[in-house]
Formats: C-alpha cells, structure tokens, sequence
C-alpha cells in the first residue's frame, strides 16, 4: 500500500491531542486514505444536538489534491447533494484545487491548498454548519437553496428535524 | 472537439489553464530530474525549427556552457530545478551543506511560523529537506545518484520539498510585502485589489505561489533566492531577434545557481 507521512502524522497528531467538535480515525486501520469523521453540531446552531456521521476519502496525491468527504448521515443543505448518485458529497471550495472552475476563476473563496489538514477541513464544515442561512450560489443541492431563499423557517425545520433524527439514529 | 467548442471563445484565465492542463498530462512519464546532457541535445530540439533558437545556443556553447538538465515541466519546474541546484551547490563543501540547513532552520522556518502556518503541518514538507543536507555530507556516497533516488525517483520527496519551497516563497512575498506588491501590478494575471486598491497580497499568494502545479515568475524566483541566500542567474532563450541569450540577475551573491529559462519552463544549464 502507498504510504503517506502527512495522513500517518495527523492521525497520530488527532489520537494524541482531539480537537474539540469532531471525531476522526481510519474506517479500516490498515487504509490511511479513508477516514471516518463524527462531528457534533454546533452549539447554538440549526445542528446543535447532532450528531453527523460523515467519510473523508483521501487521493494518493494529498496534500496535493484534497480529499473528497461524504456525509453518510441525512442531510439537508445547499452545499451538500441530496441525488441518489452523489448523495452526501460535500462541495464546497477549499475542497477544489485552485484551477477547477465550478465557481469561475473570480471567485475569491479560499480554494484547496496543501496545508489543508483534517483538522482545518473540519473547521471549515463546522463553521458552514453554524450558518443558518448558508450561502445558496451553484448550490450542490438545488432545492435545500431553493428553501432557504423562499421559505427559509421550513428550511431551518427541515434541518432541525434531520438533526434530531441523526442523534436518535446515533443511539440506535 | 464538436464544432461547437471550438466556436466558444476562450478567455485568457482559461486559455492559460488549458495550456497549463495540456503540458501537465504531455509531462507525465518524463523525469522530474533529467540526467545531465549535453548542449547538441538542446541544439537537437530546434532541428527543424527556429534559427534564432540555434545561433543562441551555439552562442552558449561559446560561452563555455556545455551542459544542461532538463527539469519536469509540470508547473512546479522552478521550484524543483532550485531545489535541485541549491542542493548540488552546497555538497560541494560540507561546511557550506551545514550554513544552508542552519539557515533554514534559523531564518525560513521561523518564517513560516512567523506568518501563522501550522508547523506540524509543514514539519512533513521540510523535513525530507533538511535530511538531505544532512546525508550529503557524507563523504562516501555519491552525490549524483543520491539525489536522483531522492528528487527524482520519490515522488513524494521531491513533492514534499516543492510544497515547503512554495510556502517559504509565499512568507518571504508576504513579510516583505512592500518591496513586492510594486511588481504584482505588473502581474499579468487577474490580481484582486482591497479596499484600498492595493493588490491583496495573501491571495495573490495563494492562487499564484502556494498552489501546487502554479508557474513562478521573476517574482517568485526573487523571493525564493532571497531566502535561501541564493543568487540566481537566468539565462533567458526566447525566439527575439537577438544573437545572445539575455541574462538576468535575480539577487547577486557569491553562491550562485544558473537557470535555463524558456517561457513558460525552467531547466538547469552548467558551465
């Protein structure tokens, strides 16, 4: 198996010294490349309470190229995809390289970069997850962007209610 | 291509990326550190083609430079055609091995801490660095072999030390952001401006020396030969109607590296 120093450094980094909010550790101990991520919702969020499951998978290249992460708990948002094909995925711009232009070369959001770690991926989600009325511009999911415009006090009870069904779900 | 794609006019960003796109998948598969050849090689390239390109290569030759090594063109080529040069430089000497890793350790490191990135993080991308200069003091191995095995057969060597080489050119940018921000005006690409309309520097630096697989400029080479204590010679072949080359200096100093520059690629040339 390709090794990779960087993932082996942060996961030993992560186990000694966890960062509050999430959880993060391989799905398999002998594959580096796939991650399995709890995080708990913010407090004072739409999310506090939850508890969100989610996969970071990782290229050989990184830190070159960023990981891909996929949330494996239901959720309702305009960043995250909600089609049977791509359910879960996460898109949001420091997780495209720079060059990769889903949003336009002008956009001035932080695009990936090698010294994304685990650690500052998460802080990124986590804070896109403490927003009540996320940004809606080339939304992942079309309808969740939809809501928040148009009807943003069922967007926030839509997402309450995955929330708490992803606590009661935990405890299953 | 449908001839409706062909249609669909291109704007500079994009014709640029594509550009950059095509020479990264035409380079896959050729060395990141070519073997030291010899100029009729060079000369080789330009059979068919240019008598400008010739007549300055022959004018070389002239000159005393007989060799050159052809460095990966993958967007990193500076960055690795450096590394390489600086390391080649300082095993001559072990005390001068010695000054390069205290240097890094004393001024560039210290550095990136300085302008807030995470040192565990770029511990990985440093570390294959400051072992090499350690490894080649050693008197029994050879300096050539090792440094093929080491930044051109490992990849992810060669690859950690273009992320670090990258970082320090960006603290360096940033720290002495006003001896650089004169020349981002005259950046070519698309540069976004603050408030104030200055040029905003951390993304500037982020979109144009952090980011893997990014081309550097005489700007970034400054930057970059100011931290190590560096001077670099550039040695500029370019189809102008001149007989010569052109030379740039970039930083004079008594420890100098020669680089072999055609637009768009940096090699290495040896007298």
């Amino acid at each position: 198996m390709t090794s990779n120093t960087h993932l082996a450094r942060q996961l030993q980094q992560l186990k000694k010294h966890p960062v509050d909010g999430f959880s993060a550790g391989l799905v398999d101990e002998s594959n580096l490349f796939e991650w399995e991520i709890i995080i708990i919702g913010p407090v004072d969020s739409l999310y506090e309470g939850a508890i969100l499951k989610a996969k970071l998978s990782f290229p050989e290249e990184y830190p070159l190229l960023p990981p891909k992460m996929t949330f494996l708990t239901d959720l309702w948002h305009p960043s995250i995809y909600n089609s049977p094909d791509r359910k879960g995925e996460l898109c949001i711009s420091i997780l495209h390289p720079p060059g990769d232009d889903e949003w336009g070369w002008e956009d001035a959001s932080e695009r990936w970069l090698p010294v994304h770690s685990v650690e500052s991926i998460l802080v990124s989600v986590i804070s896109l997850l403490s927003s009540d009325s996320p940004c809606t511009d080339s939304p992942a999911n079309v309808d969740a962007a939809k809501q928040v415009r148009e009807d943003p006090a069922g967007y926030k009870k839509t997402v309450r209610r995955l929330a708490r069904k992803s606590a009661e779900d935990c405890w299953d | 291509m449908t001839s409706e794609a062909q249609s669909t006019e291109l704007n500079d960003t994009e014709i640029l990326e594509l550009t950059e796109k095509i020479k990264e998948e035409e380079s896959r598969g050729s060395p990141l550190i070519g073997v030291l050849e010899e100029m009729p090689a060079l000369l080789k390239e330009y059979e068919n083609g240019n008598e400008i390109y010739k007549n300055k290569i022959n004018n070389l030759i002239t000159e005393g430079y007989n060799h050159f090594r052809r460095i990966r063109g993958d967007g990193n080529c500076f960055y690795r055609a450096i590394t390489y040069a600086f390391i080649e430089l300082v095993s001559k000497d072990s005390q001068a091995a010695t000054s390069a890793k205290e240097r890094l350790e004393n001024v560039g490191i210290p550095l990136l801490s300085e302008l807030g990135f995470d040192s565990d993080i770029m511990l990985d991308f440093y570390q294959p660095l400051l072992s090499i200069l350690d490894n080649v003091k050693d008197p029994s191995i050879s300096i050539g072999d090792y440094l093929k095995v080491t930044l051109n057969d490992d990849e992810e060597v060669s690859n950690s030390i273009v992320v670090f080489m990258r970082y320090l050119t960006s603290a360096t940018i940033r720290k002495n952001a006003d001896d650089f921000i004169p020349f981002l005006f005259a950046y070519e690409g698309d540069l976004q401006l603050d408030d104030e309309g200055m040029p905003d520097i951390k993304k500037f630096c982020e979109t144009y020396v952090e980011a893997f697989g990014k081309e550097a400029d005489h700007l970034q080479m400054t930057a970059l030969g100011r931290v190590l204590d560096l001077g670099l010679k550039v040695c500029y072949l370019d189809a102008s109607e001149r007989p010569t080359v052109d030379w740039h200096t970039l930083n004079e100093n008594s420890k100098t590296i020669t680089l072999l520059y055609r637009p768009g690629h940096v090699d290495l040339v040896y007298k």
